[in-house]
């Protein structure tokens, strides 16, 4: 029985005097694709973004493959290898496809200051290596074509696989996505999900949230339900669909 | 759990729970009696001076700074021309009162008038055309604004410094304290700046305009969905917010004299007005004024007592370093100032980059 | 036309010119890469320029007839260069101050705080007689090498070579570090914070160092100026020079430092031109002042139209295409 790689206990949120998360506790195991749903104001994304370090949680322990990160900012969660991405992307408008890329491998010679002029030849070689790096991923998920082009320019669906071609620049161990595949087209879609089949083989754990049933029910290893800012119910997805508590929440009867 | 910053958290929102004429009643009347006391028998005067002092010159500021509060409500960027808008006004009233020779009633009008013109005239010009491209964008426009302003009032009455054609009475000496008020600029300053925020009062609560003025302050897009018309509800501020800048324009000429820098000279002082009574609130700014009046002339006094114990030199001249100082202890503590809300921390997502389109209102990530 | 005169002319336009280059740089390092909105331009220049002086004079008593203070130690060439560097590090780590709790607040109030902070510095520059020489200021900065070089045209001519190849090494310099990593970073923090801390990138630190390096440079260009005036006097230092410095840079190409220095030897020679125009009396003497007033209006229209019609500038940033590998 291998150990879950995320752990969240009794993770607690609030946002004025609304409980987003309400004592959430669960488990991801590794290399799986893990789902995450339940209906609006649930506390899905507030939760992602509590692991992410990009919100504090007020009480609870979040912990990634053994080692406590919860408050650590949200930089220091990705160089432990977990990062997530956002449900409506957030490109850097101003930098190319490859840049936005380049921005996202992981920290190198030439990211402290001091380097700058003390190792310049290690960091142009480094620079190739990133741009070789940049251009596999962009291979990966079929955005080559776009390398030179501003990321402004690109269309929502494009985006969405930016967004999640940055994410696999920083190689992480765990990926959160926000809801990967919304609003994206069927081509895209399979796309998508085949990159993410692909890393899972390869030792990746996806851990998403998502409101396409479909989507949700034929590609995830693993299905956890929250409900009200805690987990409800949890299991493949066979044994979710027939969950009473699940269908009378959420899934609709 | 509770950090430490939690904890400060804590004492200020149980510090806002006073109402708010409370924190500023207290912290005022703490202060000045804490320099009273401190300062030695002979200099005791001249607090009670600083503070009535205070009053005349934060008039002045609460009427700049509740048009620009009224303004950066709306169009969300800080204006820092307005500082010069209040210098036209003053050079417009004195072109009528000393060069037309109208009298003095007649040049406040013209100085409210041609002010709110301007700004009606700037926002259709220059500022209307920024709106999608982020307040950073504005700002920086103002700026120019601000040096063409400043300039044309200089190419067509060259720097030399320029009076009021006013006649007013002596100082009147207050018995034998050392105090002095002049009745007739003090007093009309200080009558003129709360005559002008009631009506501003009555203006925001009862009328539609007022109303609709704080709809749109609010949600501007709400607002024009629930059928406001925003045009117009815009162009009424910029003229509202400069009439009132160039009314204090002509008492700033009135107190001090005329240089084409005057204006430009308070901009901070109004600046640290709003932003301690709280962005969004001219009410707020009303307070602020106020108290950053005070704040300055009982620094200067602080400082120039420091002088004569021989810590600082020339301590006098430091009273805006005081005020200063205040301003940016509450930006870093409570951004919001003492009437503002808390505002959404979508601001710090996407840069200051100049040519940055506004965000789209995306549905916080929150709720999901 | 004689050589001293040419030289003189020549130095004349390039040695402030440079100056104003060197500032522009330092403030696209924090804006134009960074997004930091300064507004207190003025005073870390300022700082720049009083510490080189303070350093670089000779040891004298205080007079209070002249009122000229005396400070730390006779100048030599080594010495100047000391002293720069310190002019350098004093407002790089004031910058740094500064910038750990302002730093994380919105560009609007980032700019009121600063312009609050530098008007703050300034009046301290202005009273603080014992200090700094108060209204007087500083005076007899020396030039570099003034013991070997004759004064007049000799002197402001090396003077001017020493500043360009100074803003070429700097310029240099600054397109390396576009080009690195932590380059990208700053500009990563630019275009979206949030996003960039998403991504791995520690933004607060980023920040600071861009503040405090940004701030740094422009000490270098106060000490530059105190040594070329050879004095340094409080109103050096009025919000006017830094919306000067943003003109430079919004007018060259924000975020792009070829497009700045262009900016500079452009903005500063039109205001230096219009001084010819003056100079030659083409027109009346007494429009001297209006013409003043003038040029400053222009400088304002010219910042409208840029933010309306063209806000990248002259030179925008170019886009990163690296070379395309051969396909294995």
């Amino acid at each position: 029985m291998t150990d879950p790689i995320l752990v969240a206990k009794e993770v607690v949120k609030s946002f004025g005097g609304i409980r987003a998360v309400d004592g959430c506790s669960l488990q991801v195991f590794p290399s799986t694709i893990t789902a995450l749903i339940g209906p609006n104001g649930a506390g899905k994304t507030t939760f992602l973004n509590i692991v992410a370090g990009l919100y504090g949680a007020d009480s609870g322990e979040i912990w990634f493959d053994r080692v406590r990160i919860d408050g650590l900012p949200a930089h220091a969660v990705v160089r432990g290898g977990l990062i997530k991405t956002f449900q409506i992307p957030r490109e850097l408008r101003n930098f190319t496809v490859l840049q936005n890329l380049m921005v996202a491998a992981p920290p190198g010679p030439g990211d402290r200051f001091i380097d700058l002029f003390v190792r310049p030849f290690a960091i142009r070689r480094a620079e190739e290596e990133v741009v070789e790096a940049a251009e596999a991923v962009l291979a990966q998920v079929g955005l080559t074509a776009m390398r030179d082009e501003y990321a402004k320019n690109l269309s929502g669906g494009q985006k969405k696989l930016l967004e999640l071609a940055r994410a696999l620049m920083a190689r992480p161990r765990l990926v959160l996505l926000d809801e990967p595949v919304a609003g994206v087209n069927l081509t895209l879609q399979k796309q998508i999900l085949q990159v993410m089949e692909g890393l899972r083989a390869r030792g990746t754990t996806f851990f998403l949230v998502e409101h396409d049933m479909d989507v949700v029910m034929k590609n995830s290893d693993w299905i956890i339900v929250m409900h009200q800012g805690r987990t409800l119910a949890e299991g493949r997805a066979d044994e979710v669909k027939a969950n009473p508590a699940v269908i009378d929440s959420y899934l609709g009867g | 759990m509770t950090t430490p910053r939690s904890g400060l958290r804590n004492l200020t929102q149980s510090l806002t729970r006073v109402p708010w004429w409370g924190t500023v009643l207290s912290i005022f009347a703490v202060a000045s009696l804490a320099l009273y006391l401190w300062m030695p028998l002979g200099g005791r005067p001249l607090v009670l001076q600083a503070i009535i002092q205070g009053f005349v010159v934060g008039s002045v500021y609460v009427l700049g700074a509740s048009g620009l509060s009224l303004n950066y409500g709306i169009k969300k960027f800080a204006n820092f021309a307005h500082g010069d808008m209040m210098t036209v006004g003053a050079y417009v009233a004195f072109t009528a009162t000393a060069i037309l020779r109208w009298h003095i009633v007649a040049g406040f009008l013209a100085a409210m008038f041609a002010v709110a013109f301007l700004g009606i005239f700037l926002e259709m010009s220059v500022f209307r055309r920024l709106e999608k491209r982020g307040e950073i964008a504005a700002l920086i426009a103002s700026v120019g604004v601000s040096l063409v302003l400043q300039n044309t009032i200089g190419i067509i009455f060259l720097g030399n410094p320029l009076y009021m054609p006013v006649q007013t009475p002596q100082d009147f000496q207050i018995g034998n304290t050392g105090l002095s008020f002049n009745w007739f600029k003090g007093g009309l300053t200080i009558a003129l700046a709360v005559l002008l925020m009631v009506f501003l009062h009555v203006l925001l609560k009862y009328t539609t305009l007022g109303k609709a003025m704080r709809a749109c302050a609010d949600d501007l897009d709400l607002a024009r969905a629930s059928g406001i018309n925003t045009r117009n509800v815009i162009l009424w501020t910029w003229a509202i917010s400069g009439g009132l800048a160039g009314i204090a324009g002509v008492l700033l000429g009135i107190l001090v004299n005329l240089v084409p820098l005057v204006g430009f000279f308070v901009l901070l002082f109004i600046f640290s007005s709003v932003i301690v009574g709280g962005i969004g609130s001219p009410y707020g700014a009303m307070v602020g004024g106020f108290l950053i009046g005070i704040v300055e002339k009982l620094s200067s006094v602080f400082f120039g007592q420091l002088t004569s114990m021989g810590i600082v030199e020339n301590g006098a001249s430091y009273g805006p370093a005081g005020a200063f100082v205040v301003m940016v202890l509450v930006l870093l503590i409570k951004p919001e100032g003492l009437m503002g809300r808390r505002r959404p921390s979508e601001g710090r997502r996407r840069r200051g980059a100049l040519f940055a389109r506004r965000i789209p209102k995306e549905v916080a990530d929150v709720g999901d | 036309m004689a050589i001293d005169n040419t030289v003189l002319f020549i130095a004349n336009y390039v040695a402030p010119a440079s100056i104003l280059v060197i500032m522009a740089l330092g403030l696209d390092l924090q804006w134009g890469h960074t997004g930091l909105f300064n507004a207190g331009v003025a005073a870390f220049v300022g700082v720049g320029s009083y510490t080189f002086g303070m350093m670089a004079t000779g040891l004298r008593p205080f007079d209070p007839t002249y009122g000229y203070p005396g400070h730390f130690g006779p100048p030599g060439p080594q010495d100047l260069i000391l002293s720069a560097l310190v002019a350098m590090v004093v407002p790089g780590v004031l910058g740094v101050l500064i910038a750990v709790p302002t730093i994380k607040l919105r560009a609007d109030y980032l700019a009121i705080a600063t312009l609050a902070l530098a008007e703050i510095i300034r009046i301290i520059f202005q009273n603080a007689t014992h200090v700094t020489g108060g209204p007087l200021g500083l005076d007899l900065v020396p030039r570099p090498f003034a013991r070997y070089i004759a004064g007049g045209w000799p002197a402001d001519g090396f003077f001017a070579f020493l500043i360009a190849i100074l803003v070429l090494a700097l310029v240099v310099a600054l397109e390396y570090v576009s080009r690195t990593p932590w380059g990208r970073n700053l500009k990563a923090v630019r275009e979206d914070e949030e996003a960039a801390e998403a991504l791995g990138k520690d933004t607060f630190r980023l920040k600071l160092g861009a503040f405090g390096l940004g701030c740094a440079i422009m000490g270098l260009a106060g000490a530059l100026q105190a040594s070329w005036l050879s004095v340094v006097l409080p109103e050096s230092f009025l919000p006017f020079v830094t919306f000067t410095t943003y003109v430079v840079v919004i007018l060259g190409g924000s975020g792009n430092p070829k497009g700045v220095i262009l900016g500079g030897y452009l903005f500063y020679g039109f205001g230096w031109t219009i001084q010819q125009v003056k100079s030659q009396r083409w027109f009346p003497v007494e429009w001297g002042p209006r013409i003043d007033f003038l040029n400053l209006i222009v400088i304002g229209l010219v910042l409208i139209l840029l933010v309306l019609f063209r806000p990248t500038g002259i030179l925008p940033e170019r886009k990163y295409v690296p070379r395309a590998r051969a396909k294995a």
